[in-house]
């Protein structure tokens, strides 16, 4: 299990902090979703109960998508950005994101619950509502930046998306503990 | 914690999570309907009264600067690149938004300019220098229309207020000579003379004084201008002139820019008549601008 977590967890980190020299980008956000989904699916395949499967679908529809915004990117240029439509591109990936990880901590707390790991359940509960409600309050704001385009709400904004995704990565990093001492029989 | 309370705080969470989704759904649908509803369709021109005073000595002709402010919406990535008056199809008038343009034209800093978002509105200023027009032009002429050309090529044509084009006086005996001035950016302006000889103070003429009294206070040594009507001042003596602008509460009326160069009339020794310009009263840089008004203004112009 261990191993779909640490792919879900390199590919959540490319897809956040692309890796860019200049104009190119070496790891752009659709190869991060690739090695995440990636994870998805091991995770689904050795998963006790939880279902993992619905995090996995969406995730490949994220590749699609950041892989077509990627493009969009580099053809389009300047004029495409300015579409009012486009300009929310980033709040449907980060709904669909939200589907995706409360999805993953849903079947993650399953599993420990068959395990019968009853610390470890109502732990990853309290976490999962914090992501939820940290993932809400930033769209808030991110659609509140976008209706009044006023520098502080986009860099509230901005600040409360890392915020965030920060969060994410450190609640899976430490599932991703978790999985490893219970395997060791700690 | 039991097998059902750990299931209902998952169910718990699992209701948060749709609750979350489904309010950031409607929020989005709300946001557009809020763009959609302060949607402008095309920029909004503001009304300028301005007098334009040119100088020309046979084929030279001094610049003549002015600005042109509008609304639009806040995405709107469009610049104005060209202007042109129907009334005159032959003036060449040079148009542009760049802040540096400005500088060259103008000569001092045009820092504090307005320029800037409020809500889903922008405002935008563009710096106009009339170039060339027909001779019969430039005495006396009122500018009431202008075409607009942006660098999309879309083009508009506006009522842009009123330009008052006069021909500069002919430099005659100095009766004042002006020392100082100043102004600052809450709509204060003073100019400081020396009286040269002894005057009497008979009016103010200006044809768009009148139309601005409301908005602005002119005071002559303290003394409002009008009441100042037949006070003597003798050679020697300072006189100083003061405006200041005020709002009216009335955004259509607050929204409109001026620069007015009204003549004081003195007369002087043996009922000789001289004239005094004063350039202190204007409110370009003047910002009274939110979002909220912006809206009340757009709606009472379109009259919606």
């Amino acid at each position: 299990m261990q191993d779909g977590y640490k792919k879900v967890f390199w590919g959540l980190f490319i897809g956040t902090f692309n890796i860019k020299l200049g104009i190119i980008t070496i790891l752009p956000s659709f190869v991060g979703w690739i090695i995440a989904s990636n994870g998805f699916s091991e995770l689904n395949k050795k998963t006790l109960v939880g279902d993992f499967s619905r995090a996995y679908t969406l995730s490949m529809t994220l590749i699609i998508i950041t892989l077509f915004n990627s493009l969009i990117t580099v053809l389009g240029g300047s004029q495409i950005g300015t579409s009012i439509s486009l300009s929310y591109y980033p709040l449907m990936i980060m709904a669909i994101e939200l589907v995706v990880f409360h999805s993953m901590l849903a079947a993650t707390i399953d599993n420990f619950q068959a395990l019968g790991l009853v610390d470890l359940v109502e732990k990853y509960i309290r976490k999962d509502r914090t992501y939820i409600i940290l993932s809400g309050l930033s769209m808030l704001i991110l659609i509140l930046a976008l209706a009044i385009i006023d520098d502080v709400a986009v860099f509230l904004a901005v600040a409360l998306a890392v915020i965030t995704r920060v969060y994410l990565l450190y609640l899976i990093s430490s599932i991703r503990k978790e999985d490893y001492e219970h395997e060791r029989g700690i | 914690m039991t097998n059902d309370t750990l299931f209902s705080s998952i169910e718990a969470n699992n209701k948060l999570f749709k609750i979350v989704l489904f309010s950031i759904g409607l929020l989005i649908l709300l946001s557009f309907v809020f763009i959609y509803y302060f949607k402008l369709d095309k920029p909004v021109f503001v009304e300028h009264y301005y007098d334009l005073r040119s100088y020309n000595e046979g084929t030279y002709h001094e610049e003549m600067p002015f600005i042109l402010r509008y609304i639009t919406n806040v995405d709107d990535s469009r610049k104005v690149t060209r202007i042109g008056f129907p009334e005159y199809p032959e003036a060449v008038i040079q148009g542009s938004e760049d802040e540096y343009v400005n500088e060259m034209i103008w000569g001092y800093g045009s820092t504090n300019l307005p320029n800037d978002n409020y809500g889903r509105y922008s405002i935008r200023t563009v710096f106009c220098n009339i170039i060339d027009l027909p001779e019969n032009a430039y005495d006396d002429s009122i500018i009431t229309k202008a075409l607009i050309g942006f660098n999309d090529g879309s083009v508009m044509q506006i009522d842009i207020g009123e330009l008052h084009l006069y021909k500069a006086e002919p430099g005659g005996k100095d009766i004042l000579e002006d020392y100082y001035g100043s102004s600052s950016s809450d709509g204060v302006s003073e100019t400081k003379y020396n009286v040269l000889e002894d005057v009497t103070f008979e009016s103010i003429k200006s044809p768009l004084y009148s139309q601005f009294s409301e908005q602005v206070i002119l005071e002559i040594n303290d003394m409002d201008i009008i009441k100042a009507s037949g006070i003597a001042f003798e050679s020697g003596e300072q006189i100083n002139i003061k405006s200041q602008i005020q709002s009216t509460g009335n955004v259509i009326k607050d929204y409109r820019i001026f620069d007015i160069h009204p003549k004081l009339i003195f007369s002087g020794e043996k009922g000789s008549q001289h004239s005094e310009r004063i350039y202190n009263i204007n409110n370009m840089y003047n910002n009274d601008y939110s979002f909220m008004n912006l809206h009340r203004y757009i709606r009472e112009r379109e009259g919606i």
